[in-house]
């Protein structure tokens, strides 16, 4: 009797394996398939049209007649003793990328990515300088994307970066120096993917030193390999943003010990590595002065940049009266 | 013991459905995480180059946002799907199924 049920157990249990085995082997089959299938998103869906912000009267020095490109709440105020250090440009949030974030651990590789960096740079000199003068932009811990929303949860916790008490990653520019300006023609040093420059674009290398602040620990550091392009207004330019546009990029490394982030997941399980390495990637617009008002000849737009304009015929020299 | 040929269908099995787990986790890049492709990543590597590329020069390394089957799952819901939950049951029921079989005995024809 015992011995027919225990058969009847074995024989049941082998029925259920094969069974578990099929339907997860069908399962595997299946995923193959949708993962692999060509209806899989190889087309990126429309972008939503960004939502207008509203305009804060007073607060921004803005160009008269032109829409904002959009201040909101995050965005920081410039100081008016550093407004008159030189031509002031505010960050262009909301559109590309700004901020690259990657983790080369030995068990994981994690990019993140963030678009929503506020801020602003003072440029002095004259129109084709990348002397800056001051500066300072921030973007805010929970807007970092990594493409799986546990791990960007994960990442505002208090064993990482605390969001909730330490709401922002923030750089304050102290100096530039070592500024270098790049040949147009010739291919930038860098690894990095990339094409020539815009025919009226002009860069330079230079390095960056001013403060980091991170998980509320501020450290100054000196940013090597900087570059600084400069691209006066134009009909293009305009469809996307008002004023002359700078763009700031710089790629550098962290150390997370060095700002009080550090946990088993970094230190034993080795899934985040201890150094991320960080591209800041910025474009701002001119907001004063206004490009208007240096739109005087000779001014805004230097030789070297400025386009080819007709020369005009010389008057000829009319004979002289008789006398 | 188990029969042989009954023992090899079972083993057999399990590899169906552990080898294509392996082979999807390996064609879909050898992710740690399962990883679905991401809207807020989507929007993003579509504005790429609306800003900068008026300028030229360095461009962002593209986004990777395509499906990766990973060795563990990335949360509930559609993130269980992973290597590990689809081999650890397979696994236990291939086990169990060997040793529950050890009091078996083979017909003889």
């Amino acid at each position: 009797m015992r011995g027919n049920r225990g058969k009847q157990g074995v024989a049941a249990g082998r029925r259920l394996g094969a069974a578990t085995c099929v339907a997860a082997a069908g399962l595997a089959a299946l995923s193959l398939g949708w993962a692999t299938q060509p209806s899989l998103p190889t087309k990126l869906p429309e972008a939503p049209k960004l939502p207008e912000r509203p305009q804060l009267p007073g607060k921004y020095p803005m160009i008269p007649g032109r829409e904002p490109t959009g201040p909101s709440k995050d965005d920081i105020e410039v100081p008016p003793r550093e407004m008159q250090l030189g031509v002031v440009y505010r960050t262009i949030s909301g559109k590309e990328r700004q901020v690259t974030f990657t983790s080369e651990a030995l068990n994981e590789r994690i990019n993140g990515f963030t678009n929503d960096v506020h801020g602003y740079a003072v440029r002095g000199g004259d129109a084709i300088s990348a002397d800056l003068k001051a500066g300072r932009w921030r973007f805010k811990v929970d807007s970092l994307r990594t493409g799986i929303a546990m791990r960007d949860q994960h990442l505002t916790e208090p064993n990482w970066l605390d969001a909730a008490k330490f709401p922002y990653v923030e750089f304050t520019f102290k100096k530039v120096k070592d500024i270098k300006p790049v040949d147009a023609d010739a291919a930038l040093d860098t690894s990095e993917p990339h094409e020539p420059l815009t025919k009226d674009a002009k860069a330079f290398t230079c390095t960056l030193e001013g403060e980091l602040t991170l998980h509320g620990v501020t450290k100054s550091v000196t940013l090597p390999g900087a570059t600084i392009t400069l691209l006066p207004e134009s009909e293009e330019t305009k469809k996307l943003a008002p004023g002359n546009l700078m763009r700031i990029r710089v790629a550098y490394d962290v150390l997370l010990s060095d700002y009080g982030v550090s946990n088993d997941i970094i230190a034993v399980r080795k899934k985040v590595a201890e150094k991320i390495s960080i591209v800041t990637d910025l474009v701002l617009n001119q907001i004063s002065p206004a490009v208007d008002e240096q739109s005087l000849p000779g001014k805004l737009i230097p030789k070297d940049l400025a386009p080819d304009r007709p020369k005009v015929p010389e008057k000829p020299e009319l004979p002289r009266p008789f006398p | 013991m188990m029969c042989g040929k009954r023992r090899l269908l079972v083993v057999l099995a399990g590899l169906a459905a552990v080898v294509p787990a392996v082979m999807l986790w390996d064609a879909t890049g050898r992710r740690v995480f399962t990883f679905f492709p991401s809207d807020d990543l989507a929007k993003l590597q579509q504005a790429d180059g609306s800003l900068t590329g008026l300028f030229g020069g360095q461009k962002n390394t593209p986004i990777r946002n395509d499906f990766g089957l990973g060795l563990l799952p990335s949360g509930a819901g559609q993130g269980m799907i992973s290597v590990l939950t689809f081999a650890l049951p397979v696994g236990v029921v291939v086990l169990v199924s060997l040793l529950s079989g050890k009091h078996e005995v083979c017909e003889v024809s």
